[in-house]
């Protein structure tokens, strides 16, 4: 063999691997960003490209919009348009959704609205304290990069680095998840065309999972730090003004926090969060008292409140009444 | 952009070559010209508003170096002096004025926003000043504008000298494509990339946490101690040593040979012989530039001692402002006295298997022991480090374990949590030791790149190569075999954005 067909066979063999996983992320899109459709279970779904092609498929009639993480989907959307008043509502709730997640989304919203009759009349903002200020997902993860019109940057760079990543775990996982019908989806794994089906109504079941044991003191170190804190304050200040600027109604909410994220946080660390929060806008604190943290009928799992709780807060932040036992359970802080 | 990224790899690289060689189908100048282009491209794409830096520089030095060639010697002496003088200046006030208005001050310093390669253009521009001055030649601007921003060496070296690549930039015969460069600086580049991508950010991850611990103040046990300082010194290796292959591969990629810069130096056996094969274009630009100018050997041993040192801390020092590094530079400079010292106490010694073994241990373990200064963020937390590597750390078995590398192992029952805790921390794990022994064994025991290779542009000395030529490269289906493979692995693993240690130098 000589130097010119050592270098071809190396350059070819560069040259399949790259064309292999440029066919792969476009056949099998486990990111559900490109839209092919031949595997249509996607395991790691970019749902802030699918809030936003949600909401421009809805621009024309939403009024109300749900920023919030996945603890959003226990909302009822029914309860959430009969208090906000709107006449058509649109979730935004998306996995580790993040105050860096929904300002991006809440300016395009603003942006657009600009343009048509139907305005942003109210924004409900789910914020998880236990979360507020960690390292956010977005544009971490492969599976939370923002969209351009989001973000901003170029999409020539945006489509560069979902074309390019080398994802074999998720190529075979999507194979796998496409070959076996009826397999149960991962999890974090909705199926996109669900996850918004209850618009305007009792929203996705969801399973209740059984209650896990955290011992390892070494999540407890890990989960007091918040090196993303400032940033975030300051884009949730960013959020609030914006709201005004557009005479948006805006309620912001402190989902409440099961005993054991309480443990692992700190307790009146995640109330010196929620206060540092209320300085910016009122909020309304669902761990002041902490009434359901120790009641497990009341939890899906570690991190998600069931959607009778989300029912009760719903009724106390829109004036509704409530079972006697939860009639001072949240307090708006920072009126 | 970086070498280790999919759209160097698959966009930028093809496409300059491709206008390399079309441009040199025109003439030379042309493709002299096109390169320098793509190069400021391939800069500009971290900040484009820092190409001003360079082409000023470039545009300032190439007005001196005709200066120098045209004037009559003292003339040019001084015009060398203010050449000198305003390139240290340029680097100083970007890369150490906040540093001394902090020590002035007595507030901690700010990490300074240094333009990317700042430092290694400003050594490579002084070098062909004083160049200059001795042939009283100067190249063309658009060559000389080549030389300096030539993409494979502008961020972090090798430090090349006009001497080295100004001729081979002025060889018509080299604006053709040689299928047999194409093959070693694919070989080169591959194997470059193995070493940053599969070796060296694999080792960062189990260093991290205990240096980030040490800042911030945390107790770490020795065995992290010692254990993150030797994966740092591999790490540090893999990285820069792999930047380096990759350099000299994209070289020959383009039909230039550019200088080595490792010459497997962890095989070493003493601290002097380590200095001639790691990092050597800067060890070599700090000897004919500093420590031959203050004295060098030619005036006994004082003051040989006094030029080492002083040349070590400078070396130090050109890493970075703090007084992590100053201390650092100090530390081998002492090593190197220390070295010098006993080769002259002892005399010509009788070569053995144990002298070679204690002269490792010593030289290696040294070595480990400066890095944990290199790395660390203050003195505080080097210290922090030394302490416990000394043994007098003050970490408790009762910590929790805040690394989940040794998870897996305790589940099979490989270690008990005891164990871990007591032995390894919270931030040190049997994983990590693990890697750090296999990277450490890969160090020793693989030829090098370039002994593979046979290259030797610019080594100090052919005495670190092996005699291991049944391994040689040579272009044939098995070679070609493993380097796809070993491409495939490394692109599978070119997701994660990790840049070069030395590009913050």
């Amino acid at each position: 063999m000589n130097s010119r067909g050592y270098s071809i066979i190396f350059i070819a063999g560069a040259v399949l691997f790259f064309v292999l996983t440029l066919g792969a992320n476009v056949v099998l899109d486990p990111e559900a960003v490109f839209g092919t459709t031949m595997f249509p279970r996607k395991l790691n779904a970019n749902e802030r490209v699918f809030k936003l092609q949600k909401y421009e498929a809805a621009a024309a009639t939403t009024d109300a919009i749900l920023f919030s993480s996945s603890r959003g989907n226990l909302l009822r959307p029914r309860l959430l348009v009969e208090g906000m008043q709107a006449s058509r509502f649109l979730s935004a709730s998306m996995s580790y959704g993040m105050i860096s997640d929904h300002l991006p989304l809440l300016k395009f919203i603003l942006r657009d609205k600009a343009n048509r009759p139907v305005k942003l009349k109210h924004v409900f903002l789910l914020l998880d304290a236990d979360f507020f200020g960690r390292q956010p997902w977005t544009d971490h993860n492969i599976n939370s990069f923002l969209p351009p019109d989001l973000s901003g940057e170029p999409a020539g760079r945006y489509w560069w680095r979902y074309l390019t990543a080398f994802q074999y775990r998720l190529w075979r996982d999507v194979i796998r998840a496409n070959g076996a019908s009826g397999t149960a989806m991962a999890a974090g794994s909705l199926p996109l065309d669900t996850q918004d089906a209850g618009d305007n109504g009792d929203g996705p079941a969801f399973a209740r999972q059984p209650d896990v044991e955290v011992s390892e003191d070494y999540r407890l170190a890990w989960n007091r730090l918040r090196p993303d804190l400032k940033p975030q304050l300051r884009q949730l200040q960013e959020f609030v003004a914006l709201c005004r600027a557009n005479n948006v109604e805006l309620t912001v909410v402190a989902s409440p926090q099961r005993r054991i994220a309480l443990h692992l946080n700190d307790p009146d660390e995640i109330l010196h969060v929620t206060g540092l929060i209320s300085q910016i806008t009122p909020i309304w604190d669902f761990n002041s008292p902490p009434l359901i943290a120790d009641q497990g009928e009341y939890w899906l799992d570690n991190s998600h409140f069931d959607k009778s709780a989300g029912d009760i807060m719903l009724q106390r932040i829109f004036a509704q009444p409530v079972p006697p036992a939860f009639a001072d359970w949240g307090q708006l802080r920072g009126d | 952009m970086l070498f280790n990224s999919v759209e160097f790899l698959f966009l930028f690289l093809p496409l300059a070559l491709i206008f390399h060689f079309c441009a040199a189908r025109f003439d030379m100048r042309t493709a002299v010209v096109v390169t320098t282009l793509t190069s400021l491209f391939f800069y500009g794409w971290w900040k484009p508003g820092f190409v001003a830096l360079p082409l000023l520089s470039i545009g300032f030095n190439f007005c001196l170096a005709r200066l120098i060639a045209d004037s009559d010697k003292r003339t040019a002496r001084l015009t060398l002096i203010l050449g000198i003088v305003v390139n240290l200046a340029v680097l100083g006030y970007f890369k150490y004025s906040d540093f001394l208005l902090s020590i002035w001050q007595g507030r901690s310093p700010i990490s300074p926003d240094v333009p990317l390669a700042l430092s290694f253009t400003t050594f490579v521009q002084i070098a062909f000043l004083v160049e200059t001055y001795r042939r009283k030649e100067a190249p063309p601007f658009a060559t000389y504008a080549l030389f300096v921003t030539f993409f494979p060496h502008l961020i972090a070296g090798p430090i090349v000298r006009w001497h080295e690549l100004g001729h081979q930039l002025t060889d018509k015969g080299r604006y053709k494509p040689d299928w047999d460069n194409i093959a070693r600086g694919l070989t080169i580049l591959c194997l470059g990339l193995a070493k940053k991508v599969l070796i060296a950010d694999r080792l960062a991850m189990f260093v991290t946490p205990v240096f980030d611990a040490a800042a911030q103040g945390t107790p770490v046990t020795a065995a992290a101690g010692w254990g993150a300082s030797v994966a740092y010194s591999l790490q540090l290796y893999f990285d820069f040593s792999g930047y380096s292959d990759m350099a000299v591969g994209l070289g020959l990629l383009f039909n230039f040979r550019l200088p080595i810069n490792f010459a497997a130096p962890f095989r070493a056996t003493n601290i002097i012989d380590l200095w001639r094969r790691w990092h050597i274009t800067l060890s070599r630009f700090l000897r004919d530039f500093v420590y031959v100018p203050l004295g060098g050997r030619e005036h006994g041993r004082l003051r040989q001692s006094a030029s080492l040192l002083a040349t070590m801390t400078l070396g130090g020092l050109w890493h970075g402002a703090n007084w992590t590094f100053i201390v650092w530079g100090a530390f081998h400079g002492t090593l190197l006295t220390l070295n010098h010292l006993w080769r002259a106490w002892r005399g010509p010694q009788p070569d053995s298997a144990i002298r070679r073994a204690v002269g490792w241990l010593l030289t290696f373990g040294a070595f480990a022991v400066g890095m944990t200064l290199f790395r660390a963020n203050s003195i505080q937390a080097a210290v922090q480090i030394l302490q416990a590597m000394a043994g007098f750390g003050d970490a408790t078995p009762s910590a929790p374990i805040l690394v989940d590398f040794d998870f897996w192992t305790m589940e099979k029952g490989y270690i008990t949590e005891q164990f871990a805790r007591t032995w390894f921390g919270s931030y040190w794990s049997g994983v990590g030791t693990l890697a750090t022994l296999i990277a450490l064994a890969i160090a020793l025991g693989v030829p090098d790149t370039m002994e593979l290779l046979d290259y030797r542009e610019g080594e100090p000395h052919a005495k670190w190569r092996r005699r291991s030529s049944w391994l040689f490269w040579q272009p044939s289906p098995i070679w070609a075999a493993s380097m796809v493979l070993l491409f495939g692995a490394i692109f599978a693993n070119l997701g994660t954005f990790s840049e070069f240690l030395y590009y913050q130098f």
